[in-house]
């Protein structure tokens, strides 16, 4: 696996406003890396420098091999890039949208016609092809400017929440067109501040956070990094101090603390293993006694490991 | 330049949104009065030639009535023409000053709906675009440049067919080999004026779009950009007409240029000021477009 996005120490400022602090950022050739970040994190501001519109302050991105400072031409043919918030030239027609795309990309007139044609079918809006492009829905403009992105075929395709705003079946749609495009060996770097909605298709993840790279990996390496650290919950009847002590003396076991919320009284612990681990955790514990009537991972899932990293740092 | 994308797309836009001539037969009709100023100005270059030419050939009995009767008709040709000239002018206000508010929208208002950022990140280069949006700005304008196309040579013709000093003229009536010098310097110089003034609204539409395009470039809001684009031009308009005032001024004082009597020197004079006026003008739009597309690749 090579690299195809790549860039080191990353470094924007706005003014004195530091928005990038140094990213390192590797996206490896027909990966599918999900930059997850909150409101405000630099998700928009790291793309928008990897599609050759922002400079950066410090730093270094190569995509496909190109300088984006430098070589930009070569960087813009290898990249389909969609922006957060995009206008349409909505009093043209959908197929000369695409048309005139295309030919912005120095695609000849005799091809034009055909690859209109495909594109159309990939996003499945050949039914309108002779509508303006005004009269489509938001989420038909959004599947419209993904065919756009697309008009030359690039490696690389740069999407910045490419699902917001859209009800939940027109997200699925773009979902199942990622998953398309993934298959056709495109790589894909997509953004989006709701972790769930994208680590399905995701095969990387990358958290950024007030301008810095949390973490990133494969969605495996993600998922370890969450079964190092599990949180749970126990509720026993009696012999609380008990099972805190016979706990903290387990390797597995990271760290044991009661905590009260409503007038009942908790074991919080630090657990790291896998699940059948902690299926043999419980088993133990009731060999050994302890009357457990409430056994509950707190960190289940991508979501809380995100909301964990990221807890509070971000205004 | 026809194959540019952003040219085909306002071509198409402009279809749809101005009246277009469509149909044969309206197509037929808007050829038909864009050519009459042609045909105007062509009988008329044909008539002095012809009459220039059978002075030549005929003896010099004859020639004051072939002279007088060439005058009839050139008079009479010229002042249909001088309605044409008037028209001109009209347009040309029209056309030099609405252009550069089109001019200031283009590129502002793709920032204001959000497609300036994909359109960057095609393969476009910045001068494309900037060049692009140029003509695109032309394109709606088409029937004020239509109008300037056909009525502009117009303007010429007064100079190549004016029987006083048309040295042709005095060549065929017998002058004197010097008359016919002085009078083909005289000449010369109304000539020159005539084509710096012929070129003259094309060289203001060049400057006054690019200064829209490069003010469009660095606002956000059309609305401001048409208003600071107003701004500038009223500026730099000042401007010129101070620098050229001045040199005039100083020429006439120096006695190189004088106000009523028609010297060579004067008319030479009157001359090259008019071209360097529109050759600054258009120096000024190319370092403008170059400095627009220079602005867009540093953004
Ligand atoms: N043009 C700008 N001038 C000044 N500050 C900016 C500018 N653009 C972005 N910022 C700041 O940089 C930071 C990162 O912004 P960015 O848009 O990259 O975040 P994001 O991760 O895309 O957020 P969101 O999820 O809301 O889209 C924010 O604090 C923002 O206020
Ligand atoms: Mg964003």
């Amino acid at each position: 696996m090579t690299a195809i996005i790549e860039t080191q120490g990353l470094v924007k400022q706005y003014g004195k406003f530091t928005a990038l602090k140094g990213i390192d950022l590797t996206v490896e050739e027909g990966a599918v890396f999900g930059f997850v970040g909150p409101n405000g994190a630099g998700k928009t501001t790291t793309l928008r420098i990897l599609a050759t519109l922002l400079r950066p302050t410090a730093g270094q991105a190569r995509i496909a091999g190109h300088s984006v400072e430098k070589e930009r031409r070569a960087v813009r043919r290898a990249i389909g890039y969609m922006p957060d918030f995009f206008g349409v030239y909505g009093d043209m027609k959908v197929w000369e949208y695409l048309d005139f795309f295309a030919a912005c990309y120095e695609i000849p007139k005799d091809v034009r016609a055909t690859l209109t044609k495909d594109l159309l079918e990939l996003v499945e809006l050949s039914h309108r092809r002779e509508d303006y492009v005004d009269a489509l829905s938001r989420g038909m403009k959004q599947r419209l400017c993904l065919a756009r992105a697309l008009a030359h075929d690039p490696q690389v395709l740069i999407l910045d929440e490419p699902a917001s705003g859209l009800d939940p079946r027109a997200r699925v749609e773009i979902r199942e067109l990622l998953r398309e495009l993934h298959k056709m060996g495109k790589t894909i770097l997509v953004s989006s501040h709701i972790l769930s909605e994208i680590q399905e298709i995701c095969t990387h993840i990358g958290i950024i956070e007030a301008g810095e790279l949390v973490t990133s990996g494969t969605l495996e390496a993600i998922r370890e990094q969450i079964q190092i650290h599990r949180v749970l919950r126990i509720h026993l009847i009696t012999r609380l101090e008990d099972a805190q002590t016979w706990l903290a003396g387990r390797p597995d076991v990271h760290a044991v603390a009661p905590v009260t919320a409503n007038g009942k009284t908790d074991l919080q612990v630090d657990f790291s293993g896998d699940d059948e681990a902690l299926a043999g955790l419980l088993a133990e514990m009731m060999a050994a006694g302890f009357s457990v009537i409430k056994f509950s991972e707190e960190t289940t899932n991508l979501e809380d490991l995100f909301m964990r990293l990221t807890k509070g740092i971000v205004s | 330049m026809l194959d540019h994308p952003l040219v085909r797309l306002e071509l198409r836009r402009a279809r749809r949104k101005v009246w277009w001539p469509k149909g044969r037969f309206s197509a037929l009709v808007v050829g038909g009065l864009g050519a009459a100023p042609i045909v105007i100005a062509l009988m008329t270059l044909a008539a002095t030639f012809g009459c220039v030419v059978l002075l030549i050939i005929t003896d010099t009995a004859q020639a004051d009535q072939i002279a007088s009767a060439f005058l009839v008709v050139v008079s009479g040709i010229a002042s249909l023409g001088c309605l044409f000239g008037a028209l001109r002018a009209l347009v040309e206000v029209g056309v030099v000053w609405i252009a550069p508010a089109v001019a200031a929208i283009s590129i502002a208002r793709e920032r204001e709906l959000g497609t300036f950022d994909i359109l960057r990140t095609t393969l476009l280069s910045e001068r494309s675009i900037v060049l692009g949006k140029w003509a695109g700005t032309l394109i709606w304008l088409w029937p004020g440049i239509l109008l300037l196309l056909v009525l502009t040579p117009l303007q010429v013709i007064w100079v190549i067919t004016n029987n006083a000093i048309n040295p042709l003229t005095l060549f065929a009536l017998g002058g004197s080999q010097n008359e016919i010098a002085h009078n083909a310097w005289l000449w010369g110089g109304f000539l020159l004026i005539g084509i710096a003034g012929m070129v003259k609204p094309w060289a203001d539409i060049a400057l006054h779009t690019t200064t829209g395009l490069f003010v469009s470039t660095l606002c956000k809001s059309s609305g401001a950009a048409v208003a600071v684009t107003y701004g500038a031009l009223i500026v730099m308009r000042g401007l010129l007409w101070i620098t050229f005032s001045s040199i005039r001024a100083a020429l006439l004082t120096i006695g190189v240029l004088e106000l009523t009597a028609m010297s060579i020197a004067s008319i030479i004079g009157e001359a090259w000021i008019a071209c360097a006026q529109v050759l600054l003008e258009v120096a000024g739009a190319a370092i403008l477009v170059l400095a627009t597309a220079e602005m867009l690749r540093r953004e």
